[in-house]
């Protein structure tokens, strides 16, 4: 029971965040009711969401996380959509779309899941599928260099997973 | 134009609008054999008298949502409270509406309930074929 | 020809109520103006100076639903009960196994459901705890909150859910400790009547020209709006859990549900 709490507390908080912002207000009838409600949604989701607590109260962890925020909103965005819109752009449309194999090596689902989110984000790459068994991820790509997976990982996912196996794994 | 002239336009054009979507779905309630057509038409039909009452309901803009926007920890002086009452649009049809969105949403939950229960008895859902398989 | 005159009747019933509501004015002059009951429901909705008339909450919509026109919506609580009733009873003798496959949608999707599932919840809860306040209500609340039992059962399966307690039973007993917890908050006026010899009357708000009894309006100096957010509440577990219940129901496969129908091989 004390760990299930312990384990509701990372939920708890984001639902709280949720629940104000959503609200649209900080009267003190909306953070009364807020965090009886986050209390109560943190409980029931803690078993699903959250596999270790010390994992996901980890500081170390949460500063990653920001840093890889900005490193995806900032450089690997702005590169995808300036590449996207070169191809665009140009007459002659130098397009070579296909679908490859990108292997993967994190084995949490939340890890799986960014990684996939990122890659799927940023415009040229979209996720069609995925293989947990073999590891790897189907994507579409706009520009195939070549269909082998060490040219696949370093174009699409190295970074990705650099910053992700810190943050999850 | 005056106001009066493009309210009177604006309110027959969407009038007529709203008439002919309820003349197109009562002709699918009435003629069309498929179930779930009919049940579509019967949504498009409620739908359409609900938009009939909230026009109703309506004010010219600059108009307000029927809601008191304003400090909650004081009661509101006589004045807010009439400025509110001649701008806001009009509550009744929209709680009216509200009411019948959520009887029209437990029917249609019980139609399509039978409607299945007819499609796994009899294996379709088309009138005419379902008014001739007996027993 | 049977398709003809159909037709023919509906064209005649559309042209004939235009022309009654264009040119005859049947629904009155629109756009101009509110009607003298709803200018009346404005300004009494939250007028604390007149405390006979008014339901001491700033969202009209809500007031009136609960309030001026309580016994309706009560009745549109039941119908609402009847129909699932309906459907529980159409379902009758079809058990809902807890066991089968749960194989369900890619682990992609899976883990951002499991994320989406929280803030659901809270968000639904803010339009329910908010109903008195801005729009929104019980009802409203509810049809958000069911959001989270349909894409459950989508992505991850039905006995996911029945496996961590969302039984039909325990969502038949939910949504009745709901619609009890209207009935009670309907009541308590009576009880009031009772026990302290003062004149009150069912789903009383607040105080009348001839009752002095009244729902707090201000609990702690947050405004509740009276009987108001008991109502909300109360509705947002009564249509959260009828909803479950349906889907759940939907969610049966054909063919339990053809092996005890019955019937015949259809060609």
């Amino acid at each position: 029971m004390v760990r299930r709490l312990v384990k509701a507390v990372t939920p708890g908080i984001v639902a709280f965040l949720t629940y104000v912002v959503f609200s649209g207000s900080i009267r003190p009838y909306d953070v009364v009711t807020g965090i009886i409600v986050s209390v109560i949604a943190g409980i029931i989701t803690a078993e699903l969401l959250v596999m270790s607590p010390t994992k996901a109260l980890n500081p170390i962890r949460l500063f990653w996380l920001i840093v890889y925020g900005l490193y995806y909103l900032i450089i690997a965005e702005s590169r995808a959509h300036f590449d996207v819109a070169k191809r665009i752009i140009n007459p002659k449309m130098p397009i070579k779309p296909g679908i490859v194999r990108v292997p993967f090596s994190v084995k949490t689902d939340y890890a799986i899941t960014s990684i996939a989110n990122s890659i799927t984000n940023t415009p040229g790459t979209v996720v069609v599928d995925l293989n947990t068994e073999k590891q790897v991820y189907y994507v579409h790509w706009i520009d195939v260099k070549a269909p082998d997976p060490r040219t696949t990982f370093e174009h699409i996912s190295k970074m990705f997973e650099r910053f992700i196996k810190k943050v999850f794994e | 134009m005056s106001d009066a002239t493009i309210d009177l336009f604006l309110s027959n054009f969407i009038l007529i609008a709203i008439i002919g979507t309820i003349a197109v779905s009562l002709y699918g309630i009435v003629a069309k054999p498929n179930l779930i057509k009919k049940i579509i038409a019967l949504t498009i039909f409620t739908d359409t008298a609900n938009v009939i009452a909230i026009l109703i309901g309506f004010r010219r803009p600059p108009s307000v949502p029927p809601v008191f926007t304003g400090a909650l920890t004081r009661p509101p002086t006589l004045e807010e409270l009439r400025a509110f009452a001649s701008s806001a649009v009009d509550p009744l049809p929209q709680a009216l509406v509200l009411t019948a969105i959520v009887i029209g949403m437990a029917v249609n939950l019980l139609i399509i309930f039978i409607t299945l229960q007819v499609f796994r008895l009899y294996g379709t859902v088309d009138m005419r074929k379902v008014r001739e398989l007996r027993g | 020809m049977r398709k003809f005159l159909t037709a023919t009747a509906v064209i005649v019933i559309a042209v004939l109520s235009s022309v009654a509501v264009t040119v005859g004015g049947a629904l009155g002059p629109l756009f101009n103006g509110v009607r003298s009951l709803a200018e009346f429901y404005l300004l009494n909705v939250f007028n604390a100076h007149n405390r006979t008339l008014t339901a001491m909450s700033p969202e009209a919509v809500t007031s009136i639903v609960w309030d001026y026109r309580g016994l309706d919506t009560l009745f549109e609580t039941v119908v609402f009960y009847m129909a699932i009733i309906g459907c529980v009873a159409l379902h009758r003798g079809i058990e809902l196994t807890k066991r089968g496959s749960e194989v369900g949608l890619s682990r992609i999707v899976k883990t951002v459901t499991k994320i989406l599932i929280p803030l659901n919840i809270v968000v639904a809860a803010s339009i329910a705890l908010h109903g008195h306040l801005t729009p929104g209500g019980g009802f409203q609340a509810g049809a958000a909150m069911a959001v989270a039992p349909i894409i459950i059962i989508v992505v991850f399966s039905r006995f996911f859910l029945m496996k961590r307690g969302v039984t039909k039973e325990v969502a038949l007993s939910l949504r009745s400790m709901g619609l009890l917890g209207i009935a009670l908050v309907a009541l308590i006026p009576l009880v009031a009547w009772v026990t302290t010899g003062s004149v009150a009357y069912v789903m009383q708000n607040q105080v009348k020209t001839n009752s002095s009894f009244s729902f707090p309006a201000y609990i702690g100096g947050s405004l509740v709006s009276g009987s108001l957010i008991w109502y909300n509440i109360f509705e947002f577990l009564a249509v959260t859990f009828g909803f479950t219940i349906v889907f759940l129901l939907l969610s049966v496969d054909e063919e339990t549900v053809r092996k005890v129908l019955g019937g015949d091989k259809h060609e």
